[in-house]
């Protein structure tokens, strides 16, 4: 159980959850948003977190929405990860969150809460990273577009009082190929010991992992090693995992000797199945 | 142990009441004791079942016509110790430390994936010889679950210690217990060696499917791999460890 009491808010529009953080803020109050709120719980429960008030955002439109605007597929930030794996319009986006944790938890955890998370998988990022996504913040100045690189750096850089509304998708990215790997210490379902996916754009390929370092990423360096025709399989698994070194993790998924290996397995598959796509 | 143990004494108890009840409605019945039978519920003459008198008349105490009663209320007792043990000798082991042994063998096929270590449970196999099996559909199942069991503390279940022996596991939630759908397809069978001096000649079965399992999994994957491993659990890193030292030792 939680052991503090806190006040529930649920603002029906963006202006009125910026507005009641910034007056709960002024008061002392601590709030803080949300989205499923299982981290948030779980982290209340064992103390490590606590705070006056939640502010949920899964009411608000911008939220709630999942629509192709033209320009672009917007999804909002409060749909569940078992929203996004029923719409399948961004298969690999869908095959991201149908591997995070369970289905149960699926129907609760949601895509900014994803994003988000204090917890350093935060494995939707990953197609978003592939696929130059846009995110929209909401703030006391209403709504604002970022690219994805400039505003997710290790995770989401969200200035205080302001929230993640959603993502806008660049659609010419749904119908490349793609590849998505998931390696765990033994189980199915598990933190990932490495997350690898990726997709290939006219031909070059691009890369992301997840559970390999302690935060989510791609690397310019690393994909120009698996894009240099020059190089033999072999030789590019070597560079990048020793270009990757200095940042692959040990935890207790496995060791990063262990991690080491099994990127480098990993990266011959991706190479072997990608090639000639 | 139960079946054996209390089972025993049980048998004891029942024969205790069946001498109290044929003494008792000898005295009614106006017969020897030995001419009675027990049973459906019944004290009655075994050559001529018409003299009969119900266990609801007996346990009681008995009632004659006139109002006299007789007796009390029928308690049986029995209690059994197991007979001939003795200590283990220190140096040479010698000693008989428990009433019986009970045998089995166990043994599991895996699928492993060469490359990169990770494995698979396809069939998982116990014969156990545990003397009468009483009760077939349990025993099957129970020896099922602790192939479960053991399939579980062979292949994932942990804690994570620190060099001062503290645990550093946050949640049980990295405490990996066997999933549905991780498991084998599970065979399982008895031989049936009596027990003679046990009820039925059954010497129970509980736990039994567990202990070779971990062994068995060991040996599996020891011959999958081409190298000797005998660390638990056997998850892929641990696999990988022991494979990738003894060929650099090989090497050396």
């Amino acid at each position: 159980m939680i052991p503090f009491d806190f006040e529930y808010y649920r603002p029906d529009t963006a202006e009125e959850a910026v507005s009641v953080f910034a007056e709960l803020e002024a008061e002392g109050k601590e709030p803080v948003y949300y989205g499923g709120g299982s981290e948030l719980i779980s982290m209340a429960r064992v103390g490590s977190r606590s705070f006056g008030a939640v502010i949920d955002l899964k009411n608000i439109s911008e939220c709630k929405a999942m629509e192709d605007r033209g320009n672009g597929f917007y999804l909002g930030a409060g749909l569940t990860l078992s929203d996004l794996v029923e719409w399948n319009g961004f298969p690999l986006l869908s095959k991201t969150a149908g591997r995070i944790a369970d289905h149960t938890m699926q129907c609760k955890i949601t895509l900014g809460g994803n994003l988000a998370a204090t917890i350093i998988y935060r494995e939707t990022a990953l197609p978003l990273l592939l696929s130059d996504a846009k995110l929209t913040f909401a703030g006391a100045d209403g709504f604002k577009e970022y690219d994805m690189d400039t505003v997710f750096r290790e995770r989401l850089l969200l200035p205080r009082g302001e929230f993640l509304a959603g993502v806008m998708l660049d659609k010419g990215f749904f119908s490349l190929p793609y590849f998505h790997e998931k390696k765990t210490k033994n189980e199915k379902i598990d933190y990932p010991l490495i997350t690898a996916e990726g997709l290939k754009k006219a031909g070059v390929l691009r890369i992301a992992f997840s559970g390999l370092a302690a935060y989510p990423f791609r690397d310019d360096k690393v994909e120009k090693t698996l894009n240099a025709s020059y190089l033999s399989p072999e030789r590019k698994a070597d560079k990048v995992v020793k270009h990757l070194s200095s940042v692959i993790q040990s935890d207790l998924s496995g060791s990063a000797e262990y991690r080491k290996f099994v990127l480098k397995e990993t990266i011959l598959n991706i190479l072997d199945t990608m090639k000639g796509v | 142990m139960t079946t054996y143990l209390a089972g025993n004494a049980v048998l004891r108890a029942a024969e205790d009441i069946t001498r109290q009840l044929k003494s008792l409605a000898a005295v009614a019945l106006r017969c020897p004791p030995e001419n009675l039978e027990v049973a459906d519920e019944m004290v009655y003459v075994k050559s001529d079942p018409t003299q009969y008198l119900k266990f609801k008349d007996l346990v009681h105490g008995y009632k004659y016509q006139n109002g006299n009663a007789v007796e009390g209320q029928i308690l049986g007792r029995g209690s059994f110790i197991m007979s001939g043990l003795t200590p283990m000798d220190q140096e040479t082991g010698i000693g008989k430390a428990g009433p019986y042994w009970t045998v089995g063998a166990q043994a599991v096929e895996v699928e492993f994936d060469k490359q990169e270590y990770t494995y698979r449970l396809i069939r998982a196999a116990t014969v156990m010889d545990a003397g009468r099996e009483l009760n077939p559909a349990m025993a099957d199942a129970v020896v099922k679950g602790g192939i479960c069991m053991g399939l579980g503390l062979g292949s994932r279940e942990c804690f994570h210690y620190d060099q001062n022996g503290r645990v550093v596991d946050t949640s049980l939630r990295t405490y990996k217990v066997m999933h549905f759908g991780e498991t084998p397809e599970y065979l399982v069978g008895f031989v049936e060696t009596p027990q003679l001096d046990s009820p039925y000649a059954a010497r129970g079965i509980a736990e039994h499917g567990i202990i070779g399992m971990s062994a068995a999994l060991g040996n599996a994957l020891s011959l999958a791999a081409g190298v000797e491993l005998d660390e638990l659990p056997l998850v892929p890193e641990t696999i990988w460890r022991i494979k990738t030292q003894a060929s650099a030792e090989k090497k050396e």
